[in-house]
Order: C-alpha cells, then structure tokens, then sequence
C-alpha cells in the first residue's frame, strides 16, 4: 500500500509553541505509518501574492513569481494531507503563514460553479489533501476560537479538501497530544 | 480641528488601480466633503520597512477612524493586511499608540454572495477586540467589482453614518450583503471572462486547465 504524505506549514514566528505542536504532530502522523514534510514558512522566500491572476490566464497553474511558494504549492497537492500550524490570529492564521496560503491559488482554476448553494471555484486537479488547521491560542477568547474553526471550514470548501477539521491548543498545554489525537482521525481515515 | 480618519488599503494592486482603492475613495471622499481630513496607507508598503510600520502606527494613532478596505484572499485578509494588523494591534499592546482611533471595515470579493466575506469581517473584529479600538462596523461587496447601484448607495449611505461618528448601521450592512444578479448569470458571465482574458494570453482552453504538479 502507498505510504501516505501529510504537508505540515509551520507558522510560527519562532515561539517555541508552535514548533513544539509541530513536531508533536508530525511524531503522531507518523506514529500512524504516514511520511510527513514540514515546511517552517518563516524560513522560505514567500513574497505576497500579487494578485495579478497570472496563475489562472498567463501560466495557468504556476504563480508567476519564481520563489519557496511554488514549491509551497507543490508539496501541499502532492499530499495527502496539508496541516496549516499556526499561532491564531484574530481567528485566523498568522501573517508567516497566510503569505504561504495566498500563494495557493495556481491548484485551482478560475472558473466558478456552485457548491452548497454558493459559487466557488472549480478544481484543476483530480484529488486534494485533506485540510487540518490546528491553532495555539491564548485561554479565553472563544471568538477567535470559533472564527478559527469558521476558516478552516471555509478554506476546505476552496481548496477542495475532502476532509477536514480544527482544533485549538491552549498556549499553557503541556502535552498537545490529546487535542490532536481528538481531531487526527477526522483527516486520517 | 477637523476629523481625521486613514483609508487603509489591503489590495496588493495599491491606492491606484485597485477595486479596494474605488470602493475606499467612494467613502474617503464623501467623509472629505464632511470636513474630515483623510490620510491614505497602502498596507502592503506599511509592513515593507519598519519606518513605514511606524509611519503607519503614528497616522492611525492619530486618526479618530481607521476604514479597512481589502479583497477577499482565501477566506481572510491578505497577508500583508493581516501584517499591517499584527503591527497594529503591537502597538496598541504596548501603548505606543496615545489613543485609539474607531474601526470599520470593507471587505470585497470575486464571488458574487457578499456573505463569503463574513469570515474577514468576523477577524477584523477580533482584531478591535483584542486591540481594544472601537468597532464601526463592516460591509461586505461581491460580484468581483462589477459596478452596481446598490453598492454605491451603500457606500454612501455607511461615509454619512461614519462622518456623522455613528457605527454602520446593521440594516446598511444587511442590504450591501444581498447578491445582485441571480447565482447562474454570475457564474456563466464570469466562466466567459475568464476564457476571454486567456484567450488574449494565447492561453488555450485546454491548457488554462493544466496540471503542472500533477
């Protein structure tokens, strides 16, 4: 049987928390027979996006701008798995991070169709990872923890990922292990 | 002394050519005409140099109202935004910031259900919250920028709230949420754009649906 590839994007900024979730993630997948690649986003050359659609009309599927978020995107269709680590920030993921994320526009195709009654773009490949984003918060702010669950839900929709699910680990956890054994099975089966 | 608000712009096209400069100039404007006075700060640029974070952190702390107007990017906010509000919220943190000015926001996308920005809005807010800068509000526009009445009598109708110092009204917010053409014209307009700035590229049909990492 195919051994299964889970992306892991580390976001952080350094902190030593999201290193740690991280490597605790990464030991659990494999712990479950996957092969895991992780790309720490602070450490790559990721220039914002432009905007500039190039990715859809003039090089369809290759962002024009020749950095780390190509081979960004790359990694992250190529899996099985794409596991968005992040500090949450304002509910949403880091700026590291989303600076990566932006870039993966060029995996899907600029035309719409509809999706749940909504328009969405339409996928340009045959199959997607699974999408897991899992978030270190400060205790006490349940907003940013529910917007947080609201934007993984939302970027799986777009980035087509078959499945998905969101958690957030409290900065004081010693051990992430059991909120993240919680939600593993949810985009590993 | 005159009002003074900053027209914070997310789109990475800049104060110039983007959709967010249009629909931000349409309430900049109107606030002018108020009597406020009106500073303009491309986000983008704000976060390139730490002179320019500063420059950013001053003109806001200055401001008795920062607009927010950015495009919908993958659910959220541009990363150079949510850069510009990592650095905001910093300062506010650390009370670099000697008061702190009220916030609103325009959120817009390529999709024709302004509701797909509710996301971005509903960050934006924590953002205020955690900032601890007073919440104005948030309108959400779709349909990729396609002119409509409705959105410019929205515009209008959120500048005059926010220069009179009141908070965009929820009914305000509600009706600028509402899609303005039927779902099938949109997608069908939109899937024959999409050919035609290909076709221009000598971008193939067939080739538009490449698959260069599979």
């Amino acid at each position: 049987m195919k051994t299964k590839m889970a992306c892991l994007l580390n976001g952080g900024d350094g902190d030593p928390g999201v290193d740690k979730l991280t490597d605790n993630l990464a030991g659990q997948l494999a712990s479950l027979g996957w092969a895991v690649d992780i790309q720490v986003i602070r450490s790559l050359r990721i220039a914002p996006c432009k905007g500039c659609f190039a990715c859809w009309v003039a090089t369809p599927g290759v962002c024009i701008i020749d950095d780390d978020g190509r081979e960004v995107a790359r990694r992250v269709v190529q899996s099985d798995l794409a596991a968005f680590i992040t500090p949450v920030t304002f509910g949403g993921y880091s700026s590291i991070l989303k600076h990566a994320v932006d870039r993966l526009i060029p995996l899907i195709l600029p035309y719409f169709h509809k999706v749940n009654g909504e328009v969405h773009h339409v996928p340009r490949y045959e199959s997607y990872p699974s999408l897991l984003g899992v978030g270190l918060a400060e205790e006490g702010r349940p907003d940013a923890e529910r917007i947080f669950g609201t934007v993984v839900k939302r970027n799986a929709i777009n980035m087509q990922a078959p499945r998905h699910a969101a958690c957030v680990v409290p900065a004081s956890c010693d051990d992430p292990r059991v909120v993240l054994s919680t939600v593993l099975p949810e985009v590993t089966a | 002394m005159s009002q003074r608000a900053l027209l914070l712009i997310g789109s990475p096209k800049g104060l110039k050519a983007s959709n967010s400069a249009r629909y931000g100039e349409a309430v900049a404007g109107r606030l002018e005409t108020a009597g406020w006075r009106v500073d303009r700060i491309h986000a983008h640029e704000s976060v390139a140099t730490f002179d320019a974070s500063s420059a950013m952190c001053q003109t806001a702390a200055a401001s008795d109202l920062v607009l927010l107007v950015a495009p919908l990017y993958v659910d959220t906010l541009p990363g150079p935004m949510l850069r510009a509000l990592e650095i905001l919220a910093l300062a506010s943190e650390h009370s670099q910031m000697a008061q702190s000015p009220a916030f609103c926001v325009l959120i817009h996308c390529g999709f024709i259900e302004p509701r797909q920005n509710e996301t971005a809005v509903a960050l934006c807010k924590e953002f205020a919250e955690q900032a601890g800068w007073e919440w104005r509000g948030g309108l959400m526009l779709g349909g990729g920028g396609i002119p409509s009445k409705r959105a410019r009598r929205t515009l209008g109708e959120a500048a005059d709230a926010l220069a009179r110092g009141d908070a965009i009204a929820a009914e305000i917010a509600a009706r600028a949420a509402e899609p303005t053409m039927p779902r099938w014209l949109y997608i069908l307009g939109g899937n024959a754009m999409w050919r035609r700035v290909a076709k221009k590229q000598n971008v193939s049909r067939k080739d538009l649906r490449a698959r260069p990492y599979a």
